[in-house]
């Protein structure tokens, strides 16, 4: 029975190719479900940021004025295993002298940012991180204690020609179910 | 023995095994035995106009360029949307008109496209009302190859007869169309009774249905509202040729051919993009079938099996009884299509001393309705059973065989009761 199931599946991808996928595509841009129907709550947003997010655009700040109320927590995240081969390869002042700078980088950033936010009618809970920048996202996201996550498509790295989403933004949206704003 | 009559036959019996097997593309598999009969010149390379079918592959082609440039501006979903709205929030009525919407579509367009367009819409409503969607996706399986059975145009094996016995589109609708819908209102009453208790939606439910469905707008659906009156326009002359083309003198493939031309032109769709989509894997897969099956009539092998069934049967009553149920069962498990391309050379063959006439509607009724049997029957089985997969919803091999069979032998039987007392007599 079960190589009877294979061949059906088979015969499927041979019949119907890519053109059930166009089919259903279409379709869902109009068939919602009731409860697809429903906009979630969202009263609490996690906001990662670090140093290759930074270029926030304005519509960001327009649609997350639709939050008013909610609270945001606003985390710089430094990447641990950068520190760790500054230390490796040019010893470990250097490696302090620069997680000096970038915890101070993080501060400017952070209390920049926060302003802007709460003139939105956000709460802002500031913090900083140094760890890894995709694994503590995702961990952070798991607790259940955030609706939703705003992040940049440029968090963890530079974008190339070839992926416009960084590696590590990918990595994060793949492991996490709540809904995602990529900007 | 003649040794191209055994390279004939091995090579027959060779693409026919790895078609069931499915270890190769069915397409693949044909075009790779017709290579080997050319290429031994089992049959000779100008023997092969003959022997490829040109009616059928030119209509077939014509109508798929015109369903693919009526797809694009959203028609299918459109009638989807409008069935789905009628139904009022009732599985009975959604079973009903379902069934009926898709046995008309699928009586004009092909099956598989008919049901890749209305199966997504079905399992939403299903869904909706929160109910079983095994009944409703069953019933339009069947009512889809029982649609296809009405007409000429509606399963690629009456494309084939019609063809190769040069029957009119009017004769097909007239023979098989009552039958298709006595076997249509059968297979739902067998659905009904079988499936009669997951049938029922909580007044909650339909209201909750009926609040969504309404909320739809079939408008929305539409793309292109130009290419949409467009396509509309062409499918209705393309029909109402279709009844007339007899008394024209023009073969169906002409009609449809320019219809899916005069579609281009007047709608100024990529030719590129639309001819992209026909489904040339399955127009090589007829040639090839066709060039595999002319090598059996070239060497003889056709005449002799029709000689050797012939001095068994006596009349065309007991020949009509052998091909709807002999093309029923084997439909069932192997693929229509190559059982047709063989059945034809026979049925022609049998015309010396048979009455053949009654038997090409023999055929079509088994060709096309003994698909229902299996889940491996039809294409629009396998094409239902992928997308309930992939919408989470299991139908297994034994689920549909379970029904199937009874929904087979059951219209089947009323077709041939149908075909005998019409044409053999009480």
């Amino acid at each position: 029975m079960e190589a009877l199931n294979r061949i059906i599946s088979r015969k499927f991808k041979d019949i119907a190719g890519d053109r059930y996928e166009q089919i259903i595509k279409r379709y869902r841009e109009f068939l919602l479900l009731p409860d697809e129907l429903v906009l979630p709550e969202v009263n609490s947003i996690l906001f990662p940021i670090d140093r290759f997010s930074l270029d926030i655009p304005e519509e960001l700040f327009e649609t997350l004025r639709a939050y008013a109320g909610a609270s945001v927590h606003l985390i710089y995240v430094s990447e641990k295993r950068t520190l760790r081969l500054i230390e490796q390869t040019l010893g470990e002042k250097e490696a302090e002298r620069l997680k000096e700078e970038k915890i101070n980088f993080a501060k400017k950033t952070l209390d920049t940012l926060a302003p802007t936010l709460e003139d939105l009618g956000l709460s802002v809970k500031k913090s900083r991180v140094i760890g890894s920048k995709s694994d503590d996202v995702i961990e952070l996201m798991s607790t259940g204690k955030f609706d939703l996550l705003v992040i940049s498509r440029c968090f963890g790295s530079e974008p190339s020609k070839t992926s416009p989403v960084s590696p590590v933004v990918f990595k994060i949206v793949q492991h996490i179910e709540s809904p995602v704003i990529v900007y | 023995m003649d040794s191209a009559l055994i390279i004939a036959v091995a090579v027959f019996l060779f693409t026919y095994a790895l078609i069931i097997s499915e270890k190769v593309h069915r397409t693949v598999a044909a075009l790779f035995g017709a290579a080997v009969v050319l290429f031994l010149r089992v049959v000779p390379w100008d023997k092969v106009p003959d022997y490829l079918d040109l009616d059928t592959l030119f209509l077939l082609i014509g109508m798929m360029i015109i369903v693919n440039t009526a797809r694009e501006s959203g028609l299918f979903e459109y009638i989807a949307i409008k069935t789905a709205k009628l139904a009022k929030g009732s599985p009975m009525r959604v079973l009903l008109l379902f069934s009926v919407v898709t046995a008309v579509v699928s009586s004009v367009l092909d099956n598989v496209t008919t049901v890749l367009l209305l199966t997504p819409m079905l399992i939403y409503i299903t869904r909706l009302m929160e109910v079983d969607p095994i009944p409703f996706l069953l019933s339009e399986v069947f009512a889809s190859n029982i649609g296809g059975t009405a007409t000429l145009i509606g399963d690629p094996p009456n494309i084939m007869i019609g063809s190769a016995a040069n029957l009119s589109f009017t004769e097909f609708l007239i023979n098989m169309g009552p039958m298709a819908f006595l076997d249509l209102l059968v297979m739902i009453g067998i659905i009904y009774l079988a499936y009669r208790r997951e049938l029922h939606v909580s007044r909650s439910h339909r209201q909750n249905l009926l609040s969504v469905i309404e909320g739809l707008s079939e408008e929305e659906a539409i793309k292109d509202p130009a290419l949409f009156r467009k396509s509309v326009v062409v499918i209705l002359a393309v029909i109402a040729l279709f009844f007339v083309h007899d008394r024209l003198g023009i073969e169906p493939a002409v009609v449809a051919l320019s219809g899916a031309s005069f579609l281009l032109l007047w709608s100024k769709q990529d030719p590129e993009g639309i001819l992209e989509k026909v489904e040339w894997t399955a127009i090589f897969f007829f040639m090839g079938l066709f060039i595999i099956v002319g090598s059996l009539v070239e060497t003889g092998v056709i005449a002799d099996v029709a000689r050797w069934m012939v001095g068994y049967i006596n009349n065309t009553g007991e020949a009509l009884l052998v091909i709807s149920w002999f093309s029923a069962m084997s439909s069932a498990i192997v693929d229509n299509i190559p059982l047709t391309a063989t059945m034809i050379p026979l049925i022609k063959a049998m015309g010396s001393s048979l009455n053949t006439y009654p038997l090409w509607w023999a055929l079509s009724l088994g060709a096309c309705l003994g698909g229902n049997g299996t889940a491996i029957g039809a294409s629009a089985n396998v094409v239902v059973i992928g997308i309930a997969g992939r919408e989470g919803v299991k139908i297994t091999f034994m689920d549909f065989l379970k029904i199937g069979l009874v929904v087979m032998f059951t219209t089947v039987g009323v077709g041939t009761l149908v075909l005998w007392l019409r044409y053999v007599g009480v």
